[in-house]
């Protein structure tokens, strides 16, 4: 018992006598003025000098047949409360709005659970849609829910993540080229910032196509620029807790940091969590994807240096189009694209708008 | 002899101080960052901003065990009780009223559960398994799936002095080891985890013993969720997804066992600690993320397994003795 006791207050002893130690200021609110904007390119992604050309994007046709009402829609999403996909679930509500019919979201309560979604799909065949809107959260993983969906002879638009499983069938998918996003991303942090630096690549989720892919782009983006060293590139699980911890390692791994890449918004905001408490705000300049209310705060206080919206709204948007034209027994492409949009310190007021309610 | 003897013993009861030290120098060692005698800010970093919610969580985990049970609903409670919490703070505007709403949340969740389990009878493992999923449930009908953010003088309460969260975490820590090994409860908590039968009979009241025990588990998760809040900046429904895994994770490196009356309050201390060292150490050396998993399941057997082989060395004592 002596010795538990001793162990107890040695260990108390030593914390106290780091706490003491690491007296560091706490992190400082005084936030850098944004950088001289280079170009205010608001509705133009860059999306010109990509190594693979991939298929074209295409706009599905406008038709103004409607062959969505009076159908069942079931959009099934990776999250229920991830910001992004709850923009998502608020516009495929709209949509079914739109066309007068019935929108069903079908959401995992884990978020990118995959063993929930197909779960959430089998349930769903009991009393099938018309149609399913689906965003897998893995890409392969899916496969089984996919293949039943198959077997009941329901249509699918796939939107935001491919389903890639080549066993499985879907109509058409609709996305934003993920790829391009994360190129895309890094190209213009890299020309507003300058030509070299150190940076870090917080990367999503292992296996989930859209983060894969991103990543890609972005690595493809730093090679093209000898100058910017990419320093780590650690898994944030998607998640604003887990980005933040190995953020708050990496910054004391790396005196040196220029940028940060989140791959997604929930994971910036905990990038920029990590780099104020550190303050390190001044020195290092965070680039993200998504967009929402919070992200545009964090822009507008110089905490995210800018963004890229992959628009959860445009995608939903294109994706019931989609819908309409499949349900209607045109031919589709294999393929549709949405546009992506730059938010940074010249144009978020005017952005944070399409957020106020 | 005596020596030898001694010697033995300090390496059984010091096995998992032992490791966290070698984990510490091999760390230290091998990279430049992770920790010399001129930088700390790792150090500090570990011990103020990751150690203590793994201290607590593990803890969190660790009273049920004592009384031969679980808490799986540790991740609901997380979120739950955290986003009620900034939930009342948006409403009223006060803090406290805030904060003591949530923690009355986690107490509440702990009741219920140790109710279930002490009165009704149901398995740790159902009983809880099942108030994860009711109280994971209640926070996204709560939230209607959406984050909260602001409040900013809660947040003030706990990051105005870096040390905050470790301070937290101490005075819970020396609390619980205090009640559960120098007070005539904790040694009747220790019985009812032994022998519940033997205990009653004994006059003692195991029911409230193990409600007890579950609403500490409740308290300690719910201010754990608080203090995420306050480090992250947003109530999220869903912000104790995976926690209770890295619970287990953090109790059983520990030396906690699910076998009741053989988890100390320390293990969750050490358990916590080594966790967390391993997690940053393995970033600072350098191995990539999706291999940090896989290593910390690798730890987690070999602790297991030491934990055996010290169990048999302990019981091979006695012949010692004898020659």
């Amino acid at each position: 018992m002596k010795k538990k006791v001793w162990g107890l207050i040695l260990a108390a002893a030593m914390t106290a006598a780091l706490m003491g130690c690491s007296s560091k200021a706490p992190a400082e609110t005084e936030m850098p003025e944004a950088e001289a904007p280079v170009e205010p390119t608001t509705e133009a992604p860059a999306e010109a000098e990509k190594p693979e050309a991939e298929a074209p994007a295409q706009t599905p046709a406008d038709t103004d047949v409607n062959n969505l009402e009076g159908k069942k829609i079931a959009v099934l999403l990776k999250s229920y409360t991830d910001m992004f996909w709850v923009e998502a679930a608020n516009e495929a509500k709209l949509q079914g709005e739109k066309y007068g019919c019935e929108v069903e979201i079908l959401a995992p309560t884990v978020s990118n659970s995959n063993e929930e979604q197909i779960q959430l799909i089998e349930n769903s065949l009991v009393s099938p849609p018309d149609l399913y809107v689906i965003v897998p959260a893995d890409s392969e993983g899916i496969a089984p829910a996919i293949q039943a969906v198959n077997d009941a002879g329901i249509p699918i638009v796939n939107v935001n993540t491919k389903i890639t499983d080549e066993s499985v069938t879907y109509d058409t998918y609709v996305s934003c080229s993920q790829y391009d996003l994360g190129y895309t991303t890094i190209s213009t942090a890299i020309e507003k910032i300058g030509g070299e630096g150190k940076a870090i690549i917080i990367f999503g989720k292992p296996g989930a196509q859209t983060f894969v892919e991103r990543n890609e782009g972005a690595e493809d983006a730093f090679k093209e620029h000898a100058g910017w060293e990419v320093l780590a590139n650690e898994i944030g699980k998607g998640t604003r807790n887990d980005a933040m911890t190995v953020m708050q390692t990496l910054l004391t791994k790396y005196p040196e940091i220029d940028m940060v890449y989140a791959q997604n918004g929930e994971m910036a905001l905990g990038v920029v969590e990590a780099i104020k408490q550190a303050g390190r705000t001044d020195e290092i300049k965070v680039a993200a994807d998504n967009c929402n209310s919070e992200i545009c705060q964090a822009i507008e206080d110089g905490s995210i240096y800018m963004t890229y919206d992959d628009g959860a709204w445009a995608q939903m948007e294109m994706g019931f189009k989609a819908a309409n034209m499949v349900l209607g027994g045109e031919t589709v492409e294999k393929t549709y694209y949405s546009d992506i949009y730059l938010v940074d310190a010249d144009n978020v007021t005017e952005y944070a708008k399409r957020y106020e309610e | 002899m005596a020596d030898r003897f001694d010697v033995r013993s300090f390496l059984i009861k010091g096995a998992r101080v032992i490791v966290l030290i070698l984990l510490f120098v091999v760390f230290s060692a091998f990279t430049d960052s992770f920790f010399g005698l001129n930088n700390w800010t790792n150090v500090g970093n570990i011990l103020l901003q990751e150690a203590p919610f793994y201290i607590l969580l593990a803890l969190g985990m660790t009273i049920p065990m004592i009384v031969g049970g679980i808490d799986l609903s540790i991740e609901a409670n997380i979120s739950l009780s955290s986003f009620i919490c900034a939930m009342t703070i948006q409403a009223v505007g006060n803090t406290g009223a805030g904060i003591l709403t949530g923690l009355a949340v986690g107490l509440l969740m702990g009741f219920i559960n140790g109710v279930l389990i002490a009165r009704t009878g149901l398995p740790p493992f159902v009983a809880t398994y099942s108030m994860n999923w009711i109280g994971k449930g209640s926070a996204l009908v709560i939230s209607k799936g959406g984050q909260l953010n602001g409040f900013e003088n809660f947040r003030n309460l706990f990051n105005s002095w870096e040390g905050t969260y470790l301070l937290m975490a101490g005075i819970i820590l020396v609390m619980a080891w205090f009640l559960y090994t120098k007070t005539a409860f904790g040694r009747e908590t220790y019985s009812v985890g032994c022998n519940a039968v033997a205990a009653r009979i004994s006059g003692i009241n195991s029911t409230k013993i193990k409600i007890l025990a579950y609403m500490a588990s409740g308290f300690i998760g719910a201010m754990t969720g608080m203090m995420y809040v306050a480090k992250l900046g947003a109530a999220d429904p869903t912000l104790g997804n995976g926690f209770t895994i890295k619970a287990i994770a953090a109790t059983l490196i520990g030396g906690a066992s699910f076998r009741g009356a053989k988890s100390r309050v320390s293990n969750a201390l050490i358990g916590g600690l080594i966790v967390v060292i391993l997690n940053n150490g393995l970033i600072h050396i350098g191995v990539p993320g999706v291999w940090q998993d896989f290593a910390q399941g690798l730890i987690i057997i070999a602790a297991v397994l030491m934990e055996r082989m010290l169990e048999k060395l302990q019981t091979a004592e006695p012949k010692v003795r004898l020659q």
